[in-house]
């Protein structure tokens, strides 16, 4: 299960990407292992915006792909 | 609706200067000057052109659009004069993963004193570039900007407490108040003294060695993401440890402000689609209608040709007899004095002005970077990414202009591929007047539908095969999204006016030396040899009369005189007619300054590739569409 499968308002929690150079990208801009990411919109086939620590950030279909929330019941409705 | 095609004509966006502009002497002259350099780096879109601004009274681009700072400027301290200041392009740490890190790199390892301008509403991920700064050695003073948005959210920052835990100076400023960046003025006034009265060296990363092992250490992939990993913890925590909520937050989600609310509706694929085509519309209103038009009329018309060129043409023929070569050459028809002052400042200055207005407005109100996430996903298909919409709109204002541009993209391949498709298959605004005049002579509605389907196919078909046959792969979209906001005026005016500037002096002398070249080639009568030879060609392969040459060979110098000298031709050509040359007119060759500049930007290979490739692509789609238009007559 990706980032792909969040509904719009939804919360999920990180888990570490596997891939070395999207981690090192995204560690920089503070999404690492753990961020809160909210889903805030989603352009179909395209980019999700999600808002973490007060700003936006877009970030394409094929990272959103590689991405994970951490298994845990953390999908929760907000 | 039957013109959905747009706009106007120049302009670009973001990038003046050259890329990699050099300083005027490097670190060891201007210490030996008793220079101090002092290098202004940050993540994008902190505010650190602000701060460059009012530091040295220059003018670096400031706008609301993450990763427009891709010159770096540069100019004494206007308050001090042994301090140089050195912008660099904001980055998101030093890693080597664009051109523009490799640059900022380069400058802080190179400074006496980095200023990191960091955003006080982001400072989780601001602070890990400044932790790294620190620990590669530099010494730092952090500018903490924006504090009044910071106050907005509710919360406060311990600056004590963040100074104690980075172990150096931190600054509080709101750059864009009128005096805000006077406490850094009068810190930076202290600096020739002693350099290290104004901070210290900092706090390393628990676990790091400072300075060169710590570059060592990052160069090797694995224990980069150790230390990558040990640097993001460190610097949670100390967010965490100097940030502190002052009221509840008791605001619900619902309770949304305007910009959000705005900010959310801009990509909402209908919404933002529906307001993208309303953006377009007014721009090819405003700058393709009203400037290209009713204004040109007057600068080129009126100014240029009635009151500037009669005294030059008669100036010359007082030196020149007017038949002969040197007065066509300096006065005729190409006269290098006449057609080159005529066209930069009868048509290009107004047209793009016009444009630099209306972008600077579209960039300062946050707008354009959700642009650019409603056209990823078109764009991620042939090779971009959303970033790449920027030099595309700006093509159907001046090709040369978008080309430029091309340079705010992240790597080689993205910045080959834009430039391609722009060199190919964008129209710019010169020829887009014409080309709507020749529309209706081809058929209106239709005429558009069938002139838009072959170009939007093209534009897909190139992408996707550039996409296919270039190695390596697109970077995916990873793009701040700032708050929208009212456009400010200051800021508009100011940018609009620097890019104007730039833009005249980069392409006046290509223009110059366009113009020479056709004049050249005119006087001497190799025009009329080139069109005889190209006659078979627009005769056989085109099926179009042998004088429509003229117009290929016309199109070269300027776009518009291409599809102009097809409107003189007018009622001789079929409504199919019409439309093959259109076609080809509009793929063929940009004109002679975006030549220049593809050469410039992309080099002689590429660029010797592009225009042959475009001359192909032109002849062949010419002769297609002048065979279906035969076989399926729906024109
Ligand atoms: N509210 C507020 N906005 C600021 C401040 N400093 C800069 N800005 C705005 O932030 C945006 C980015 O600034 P800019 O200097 O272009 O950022 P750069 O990319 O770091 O050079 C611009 O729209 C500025 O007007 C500040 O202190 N307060």
């Amino acid at each position: 299960m990706s980032l792909l499968t969040l509904l719009v308002g939804q919360t999920a929690t990180l888990a570490a990407p596997s891939n070395p150079y999207l981690q090192i990208q995204l560690m920089r801009m503070g999404l690492s292992e753990g961020a809160q990411l909210t889903l805030k919109s989603k352009v179909p086939a395209g980019p999700m915006v999600f808002e973490c620590n007060g700003t936006e950030i877009a970030l394409g279909h094929d990272i959103c792909k590689q991405l994970h929330p951490q298994p845990q019941p953390h999908l929760s409705l907000t | 609706m039957p013109a959905p095609v747009l706009p106007p004509n120049v302009l670009p966006p973001v990038a003046t200067a050259a890329l990699t502009t050099p300083p005027p002497m490097d670190a060891a002259t201007r210490s030996k000057a008793g220079l101090v350099t002092v290098v202004l780096a940050g993540n994008p879109n902190v505010g650190k052109s602000v701060v460059f601004n009012a530091l040295t009274g220059l003018y670096a681009n400031v706008s609301n659009f993450p990763g427009t700072t891709v010159d770096t400027p540069h100019g004494r301290c206007k308050h001090n004069d042994r301090i140089f200041i050195q912008d660099t392009p904001g980055v998101y740490g030093l890693s080597g993963l664009s051109d523009e890190e490799t640059i900022t790199e380069a400058a802080v390892l190179d400074a006496d004193i980095v200023v990191n301008v960091v955003n006080a509403t982001t400072l989780s991920r601001d602070l890990f570039f400044t932790q790294q700064l620190i620990d590669y050695g530099c010494t730092v003073l952090v500018v903490v900007n924006q504090m009044d948005r910071l106050a907005n959210t509710q919360q406060q920052l311990d600056v004590e407490r963040l100074e104690t835990l980075l172990g150096v100076t931190v600054l509080p400023l709101v750059a864009t108040h009128a005096h805000g960046v006077t406490p850094l003025i009068t810190l930076l006034n202290q600096l020739p003294l002693e350099a290290n009265a104004i901070t210290q060296a900092g706090n390393p990363c628990p676990g790091m060695v400072p300075g060169q092992p710590a570059r060592n250490a990052e160069a090797n992939p694995a224990q980069r993401m150790h230390a990558y990993g040990l640097r993001r913890k460190h610097i949670n925590a100390v967010v965490a440890n100097t940030l502190t909520q002052t009221t509840p937050s008791t605001t619900t989600p619902t309770s949304q402000t305007l910009s959000q609310r705005l900010g959310t509706w801009c990509l909402n694929p209908l919404i933002g689609g529906v307001s993208l085509l309303g953006v377009l519309w007014l721009l090819y209103q405003v700058v393709g209608v009203w400037v290209a038009g009713d204004l040109v009329n007057f600068t080129e018309g009126t100014i240029m040709l009635g009151w500037v060129i009669p005294p030059i043409q008669w100036a010359v023929g007082q030196v020149f007899a007017t038949d002969s070569w040197m007065y066509k050459l300096l006065a005729g028809e190409f006269g290098v004095l006449t057609m080159s002052i005529q066209y930069i400042y009868g048509v290009l200055f107004p047209l793009v002005l016009g444009f630099y207005v209306y972008l600077s407005v579209l960039e300062d109100s946050g707008y354009l970077p959700r642009i650019a996430v409603l056209s990823d996903t078109i764009l991620s298909r042939i090779g971009l990414n959303g970033r790449a919409i920027i030099p595309m709109i700006l093509g159907f204002g001046c090709v040369t202009m978008a080309t430029v541009s091309t340079r705010v993209l992240t790597s080689q391949r993205e910045r080959t591929i834009a430039s391609t498709l722009l060199a190919v298959t964008i129209p710019c605004s010169a020829q887009l007047a014409v080309i709507m005049a020749l529309m209706a002579a081809a058929g209106g509605f239709k005429a558009w539908g069938v002139y838009l389907v072959i170009l939007s196919a093209l534009f897909c078909a190139i992408g996707a095969a550039l996409n296919l046959v270039l190695p390596g792969k697109s970077t995916p979209l990873v793009l701040d999204l700032p708050p929208m906001r009212l456009p400010q005026l200051t800021n508009v005016a100011q940018k609009t006016w620097v890019r104007t500037k730039a833009f005249i002096a980069e392409a006046a002398p290509l223009f110059v030396l366009g113009s020479a070249i056709v004049g050249v080639l005119h006087v001497f009568g190799a025009l009329t040899v080139i069109q005889h030879w190209l006659s078979p060609l627009t005769e056989q392969w085109l099926l179009l009369p042998g004088e429509t040459a003229t117009a290929f060979v016309m199109g070269l110098v300027r776009r518009d005189f291409g599809a102009a000298g097809l409107l003189a031709m007018g009622d001789t050509l079929t409504a199919a007619q019409v439309m093959t040359a259109l076609v080809t007119i509009t793929l063929f060759v940009p004109c002679i300054a975006s030549a220049a500049i593809f050469w410039k930007e992309r080099g002689p290979g590429e660029a010797t590739a592009i225009l042959l490739g475009s001359w192909a692509i032109a002849f062949g789609m010419g002769a297609i569409v002048a065979r279906i238009l035969a076989w399926v007559p729906i024109l």
